[in-house]
């Protein structure tokens, strides 16, 4: 087989439709709650203030900063959008639009001199979820079109490999960017500690609330130095989480640690990982639709008719992974015959099925 | 759409968010933008613990001073939106900055004892700082205004 055949069965191995869908309701219901929230924060970047305006990215196009009533309409559109791809409805046409919408109302809130990168990897994933087959399951489009063809298609499996891939990204830069800034002195010296007392200072001296932790642990620059290097392996690590189910698990629940370390010490919030919603592409999440409160959820939306939802255990295309590790290529596009979709996912754990 | 577009679609898309969101450092110079970054923060050598920003305080009868929260200094929760706003606002128009933060003060009532509004430049040891207090090591004030009620 060759390195490209290779690829391709990595990159684009079958995997269960549930689990994308499952990924764009919880990406989808944090983004609605999250966007819902913050909507006055949104809205007080309708600003038409040229001094202060520092366009970036897409906005930086315009030049120029975008009438107040239109970017507030932009607002209520994303707002209203993002419960509507969380329903999954009509997800081919409003998805995109929803996509489109979050990156220019985010990054115009990033236009005026400061750039945040809290909102960074939900923004990335809503459009590698808005622009995939997410809602060919758990959606109301699944409900009123009835079952994908097959429940286990490569079509549901690159996009969770890209959601991870872009999900790591980010930790790897973060890495490079230290080591090529300030070298080993990041793990070495006291750079660390003195960035915690340093962004504390400035959180307090800028009126706003601090690490009371961070301040007291100050003294110990042992402490400190461990830090630097757990955050530095991890994040010069990101990418190892892309080949491997199980130890892109074990980076996830690392990396979560890391933000609640973050937390703690420097009272940066990134509620996005906090919430552990950015982490779960890297988990089999359609089996929480196993617990008991959930499948009643699913009844209650009418979602787990055999036309829209679940796979059955037994029908033809999800039965036999055991029998069949290796999805034939021998089908249209390639869909094998293949479990149903929770063994799939841990037969990825098989280092062999890695490029 | 057939499977061969289908994998091409796969794959350009793929390929051009991966691409997009690897670019930004080996641009030049590196580019931090949104969505796509190269992640500067927290990643330049601090070898000492002093820092010197440029805050807003309000000054309570008595001198007491004390740094006004970003919802007045730039009408967000956003501390580091605010010390960008604070930073551009007092180059371009320190005088009249000034005066939009006294008006903010005049109409809050947690602010009430509030008489001066000062833009201002610090220095402070931050080590130093929880341990023996957060008077500044030295601080240079370039606007003060009244606050009219």
């Amino acid at each position: 087989m060759s390195a490209l055949e290779r690829l391709d069965r990595f990159w684009r191995r079958p995997m269960p439709a549930t689990r994308l869908a499952t990924i764009r309701l919880i990406v989808g219901l944090f983004g609605a709650i999250y966007l819902a929230i913050r909507t006055p924060h949104l809205l007080s970047y309708a600003l038409d203030d040229v001094d202060r305006f520092r366009p970036v990215g897409v906005i930086a196009l315009g030049g120029a900063p975008i009438l107040p009533a239109v970017y507030q309409a932009l607002v209520i559109a994303t707002v209203a959008l993002a419960f509507v791809f969380l329903a999954g409805w009509r997800h081919r046409i409003l998805a995109p639009i929803y996509a489109g919408l979050l990156w220019v109302v985010l990054t115009y809130s990033n236009s005026w001199g400061q750039i945040m990168h809290t909102d960074n990897l939900l923004l990335l994933h809503v459009v590698v979820l808005a622009l995939t087959p997410s809602a060919d399951a758990l959606s109301m489009d699944a409900t009123r079109k009835g079952p994908p063809e097959r429940h286990v298609d490569k079509r549901y499996g690159w996009p969770v490999r890209l959601l991870v891939a872009v999900g790591v990204v980010p930790y790897l830069l973060a890495g490079v960017a230290k080591l090529q800034n300030s070298g080993f002195d990041f793990v070495a010296g006291e750079t660390l500690r003195n960035y915690v007392g340093f962004d504390n200072v400035r959180k307090l001296e800028l009126g706003s609330v601090h690490s009371p932790l961070g301040a007291w642990l100050l003294p110990y620059p042992a402490f400190f130095s461990v830090l630097a290097w757990v955050s530095f392996v991890l994040e010069l690590g990101a990418p190892l989480a892309v080949f491997g189910r199980r130890l892109g698990k074990l980076w996830a629940i690392a990396v979560w640690g890391f933000h609640v370390g973050v937390l703690a010490l420097m009272a940066i919030g990134f509620v996005y990982q906090l919430t552990f919603v950015a982490f779960a592409p890297y988990f089999d999440v359609e089996k929480l639709w196993d617990r008991k409160p959930l499948k009643r959820l699913l009844a209650k939306l009418g979602w787990d008719s055999p036309g829209s939802a679940l796979p059955e255990p037994d029908a033809p295309d999800v039965a036999g992974l055991d029998k069949a590790p290796e999805p034939a290529d021998d089908q249209a596009d390639g869909v094998g015959r293949v479990g149903d979709g929770h063994e799939a996912a841990e037969a990825e754990d098989e280092p062999d099925h890695h490029p | 759409m057939g499977p061969v577009l289908r994998a091409l679609y796969a794959y350009g898309l793929s390929l051009g968010l991966i691409v997009a969101a690897l670019s930004p450092p080996l641009r030049d110079p590196p580019e931090d933008s949104f969505p796509f970054s190269d992640y500067p923060m927290f990643s330049h050598g601090r070898p000492t613990p002093m820092l010197t920003i440029t805050q807003v305080l309000g000054v309570w009868p008595e001198g007491v001073r004390k740094p006004l929260p970003p919802t007045i200094t730039s009408g967000s929760y956003e501390v580091m939106q605010a010390m960008m706003t604070i930073a551009i606002a007092h180059r371009a128009d320190a005088a009249g900055y000034c005066q939009e933060l006294a008006e903010r003060v005049a109409a809050d009532d947690d602010y009430a004892e509030v008489g001066f509004i000062e833009i201002a430049t610090g220095t402070w040891d931050t080590l130093a700082y929880f341990e023996e207090g957060p008077e500044p090591i030295e601080r240079t004030v370039h606007h003060r205004c009244p606050v009219r009620r």
